[in-house]
């Protein structure tokens, strides 16, 4: 190789990765409306870079400090402090102040298990002073969205987690619903209707959020719940499937409910939880099959769905009455206001440390070595951005982890190039004979490390799944680039004369020259 | 690496001596504090004041932000919280405190909060204290990670088999079981706070030690299959071996921690209390046990089983 062709295929690959760079980490103003929100800013970021998105549900009969203030002299006499709250025993429906914390307890648990389900490794569910319960999920802003430089996508990720709040803390009894209230299913003579809670649920809430009225299908003492026997959700190829395993029990009622259904005039069954819709069944023919399976509108709402219904279906409901849900609140990182930027300026930190190392130990050499590191951080950077994997401490510890990979298998081959060259290798020889001596060992690290990645993420979920997935990027990028290094290597290292220097290598035979 | 493997007996033991106290103390926490780790912050109980301000008093919440700093700074809360309000809902400045911290030094302190929301003319402000206990939920999580890091950990004792030796394969998978046994040891006995993300440490832990025995096996097979070693005793070689890939391991090790010190220091800026660093703490932990594990139980069991071998032999 010639040095124009050396110089132009190494102008090519700096210009590429200075581009790739440049639009990765650089947001700028694009005229006076728009803005460039890079790459690194349209990450989703954990719950310690971007913070929760939280709400506190209060039961009946129990007031927060600021609802307690707007109320009137007279309504107050009712209520009494407990901590920081307000408890009305007789609004609550218990008979003790203990009965309630006990029930709230219980709820919070029942809580924290939908979340887990949900397949949630980072959030937080706490009872606050032994009556209300505060429900957080990560916010999952991106950096552009946690800082106002994207009002869309901090509304989007805002109303996923308020989704999912809303969804997951629904209390009360599973129902199917109908808007046509002439429909009920043939009751045996002499049965009563018994319409307190977690009866029938006959309620006068606008569940639908149209103001139409709703009716129950199962007009006796049904547990509409033992109908199904789990509930699943999945993603292929772009579907967000939720699949509803019915019981035996459930295909009969199933077939009943769905012929009732088809012949009324909106078609339509709603699968709720109390006040909450959960499912819009559409229904122009009776269902008679083991497995309903539909297309919801996003993954998260499918996970939602499949998280509490299957609670219920278990037997997991809330067993206190709660205030309809008022708002959501997203609140500031966890690691602190910054903790995002400090991380970035610490991954770069880090990047220019190992690439210092490089320059350093093995001159011109490690340069090239440090050009290879800086495009594996831009693939993980591209890689997080891309598949919106939510990046938190673990996720950046494993990025990390990758580099170290990527630094060990590099650091191997060039102590082995430098035992070559002390055997008297010319240098080019010298790299051939130290690529083939330590490629298969490379190999097996990288073979290991991949499908341990493969398995932490597919088998995993939550944080630990989008560390096994970024680390098989990073498995996969750190093997294709020890090649790559290979090559600049050779590209870089062509018009040099003297290219033990170029390695930094020193040659201590001078025999087979 | 030549006294480690003399001392191989001790070695093994004192890991699983660790181990077994390790296991010991987190059992006993179990039972009497709270749990086998001592979970992270997302998992833990606290107190915390919040003080709160209406929309059209305070648009911003600026003065909800200063009336909290005023009030609650320096009494040690690790994590501090701003929701900005919408039309009706208030703005709300939330200080988290661990549950030790004192009641009449906090309840002082909102005291003084009303008094300073007063003052600033906030008439719908309030401060409350609250006592905040905390739930664990998605224990199935731990059961799926634990499957997939055993598969991996099988896996890797199965590949290393077909491409080195059986006794490499059984010493490579012992290091890994050690190394998490380790970890989890470490974990328990420092109290040092784990939330979820501790599962993600495991895979580092692993990942670390695939690469430090992968490097030790390589140079050992190597040695075996050079001719100038051929009457060069088993234990003699993979002495050689451990001692040669002391310093690439070493490099490996010091590379993965150097990466949780440095972020860990850049997040212990962004919020200066002890429980940012808690996540680092455990990485740390990790790459120590991986370290550990790596000196002395990898040569040292493959020293032994080379040794069980030329007895079986003779």
């Amino acid at each position: 190789m010639n040095k124009v062709k050396s110089a132009i295929i190494t102008a090519i690959v700096v210009a590429a990765i200075v581009v790739a760079a440049v639009f990765g980490v650089a947001s700028f103003n694009i005229g006076v409306a728009d803005r460039y929100n890079s790459i690194a800013a349209n990450i989703p970021l954990g719950s310690e870079f971007s913070g929760y998105v939280y709400t506190n549900v209060y039961p009946e009969g129990v007031l927060s400090a600021d609802d307690y203030a707007a109320l009137d002299d007279e309504d107050k006499a009712s209520y009494e402090a407990r901590g920081g709250l307000y408890v009305s025993l007789e609004e609550s429906g218990f008979e003790s102040y203990e009965e309630l914390a006990a029930a709230v307890e219980s709820d919070a648990s029942v809580v924290a298990a939908r979340l887990g389900d949900r397949g949630l490794t980072d959030f937080e569910v706490t009872v606050t002073d032994g009556a209300a319960i505060v429900a957080a999920v990560p916010s999952r802003y991106t950096y552009a969205a946690y800082k106002g430089d994207s009002s869309t996508d901090h509304s989007n990720a805002l109303s996923v987690a308020a989704g999912t709040l809303s969804m997951l803390l629904a209390d009360g009894e599973l129902t199917l619903r109908t808007t046509d209230g002439s429909i009920t299913v043939d009751e045996e003579a002499g049965t009563t209707y018994d319409t307190t809670r977690f009866a029938d649920e006959y309620t006068d809430a606008d569940i639908l959020g149209d103001g139409s009225a709703t009716y129950p299908f199962v007009s006796s003492n049904e547990d509409v719940a033992s109908y199904f026997s789990s509930v699943s959700a999945f993603t292929f190829g772009g579907s967000h499937v939720l699949t509803l395993n019915l019981s035996e029990e459930g295909r009969e009622a199933i077939h009943t409910i769905s012929t009732y259904a088809a012949s009324s005039s909106s078609q339509t069954m709603y699968l709720c939880i109390g006040d909450t819709q959960i499912l819009s069944i559409p229904c122009s023919a009776t269902i008679d099959t083991d497995v309903m399976q539909y297309t919801m509108s996003t993954h998260d709402a499918a996970m939602d769905a499949a998280s509490v219904l299957n609670s219920v279906v278990s037997g997991s409901q809330l067993e206190v009455d709660y205030q309809p849900l008022v708002s959501v609140l997203s609140g500031t990182a966890r690691g602190g206001e910054n903790a995002a930027l400090l991380a970035f300026i610490g991954c770069i930190v880090v990047l220019v440390a190992v690439c210092a190392a490089f320059v350093i130990k093995y001159k011109k050499l490690g340069g090239v070595l440090a050009m290879s590191c800086v495009i594996l951080a831009l693939v993980l950077l591209y890689a997080l951005n891309i598949l919106a994997i939510q990046t938190g401490i673990a996720v950046l510890v494993t990025c990390g982890l990758a580099l170290v990979l990527f630094g060990a298998a590099n650091l191997w081959l060039l102590a082995e190039v430098r035992a070559q060259c002390k055997t008297g290798k010319t240098m080019q020889a010298a790299v051939k004979a130290a690529y083939k001596r330590v490629l298969l060992p490379v190999v097996d690290i990288h073979a290991v490390v991949l499908v341990a990645a493969i398995l932490v993420a597919a088998v995993c979920a939550g944080e630990a799944a989008a560390c096994g997935l970024i680390l098989v990027v990073g498995t996969i990028a750190s093997y294709a680039l020890w090649w790559f290094t290979r090559l600049m290597w050779f590209v870089c290292s062509a018009p040099v004369r003297n290219k033990f220097a170029f390695g930094g290598f020193k040659r201590e035979v001078y025999g087979d020259e | 690496m030549n006294k480690v493997l003399k001392l191989r007996h001790i070695a093994i033991i004192a890991a699983v001596v660790v181990i077994a106290i390790g296991m010991a103390v987190g059992t006993v926490c179990h039972f009497l504090a709270g749990g086998f780790f001592n979970y992270g912050d997302e998992f833990a109980s606290y107190k915390s004041v919040e003080i709160t301000t209406s929309i059209p008093e305070d648009v911003h919440g600026d003065t909800a932000k200063a009336v909290a700093e005023e009030a609650l700074s320096g009494l040690g809360a690790y994590q501090t919280s701003f929701s900005e309000g919408t039309g009706l809902v208030p703005n709300k400045v939330i200080y988290k405190f661990y549950s030790s911290a004192s009641d009449a030094e906090l309840n002082s302190a909102v005291d003084r909060a009303v008094q300073l929301l007063a003052d600033k003319g906030m008439e719908d402000g309030t401060a409350m204290l609250h006592v905040n206990e905390g739930f664990a939920g998605g224990s199935w999580q731990l059961a799926l990670a634990g499957i997939a890091l055993a598969s991996a950990v099988v896996f890797q004792g199965i590949y290393f088999a077909l491409r080195y030796k059986l006794g490499m394969a059984i010493a490579a998978f012992g290091t890994q079981v050690a190394s998490v046994g380790l970890y989890a040891a470490l974990l328990a006995l420092t109290r040092c706070p784990v939330g979820l993300e501790a599962i993600a440490f495991t895979a580092v832990v692993m990942v670390v030690n695939m690469i430090c025995s992968a490097i030790f096996f390589d140079k050992v097979k190597r040695s075996y299959k050079d001719d100038s070693n051929a009457k060069t005793a088993t234990l003699e070689l993979v002495t050689l071996g451990a001692s040669a890939s002391v310093k690439p391991a070493a490099v490996v090790c010091i590379a993965a921690a150097a990466v949780a010190v440095i972020l860990g220091l850049f997040s212990f800026i962004a919020a200066p209390a002890a429980i940012t660093l808690a996540p680092y703490g455990a990485a740390l932990i990790a790459v120590v046990c991986s370290a550990l594990a790596f000196a002395f139980i990898c040569p040292a069991s493959y020293g032994e089983l080379c040794g069980m071998d030329r007895k079986l032999k003779s």
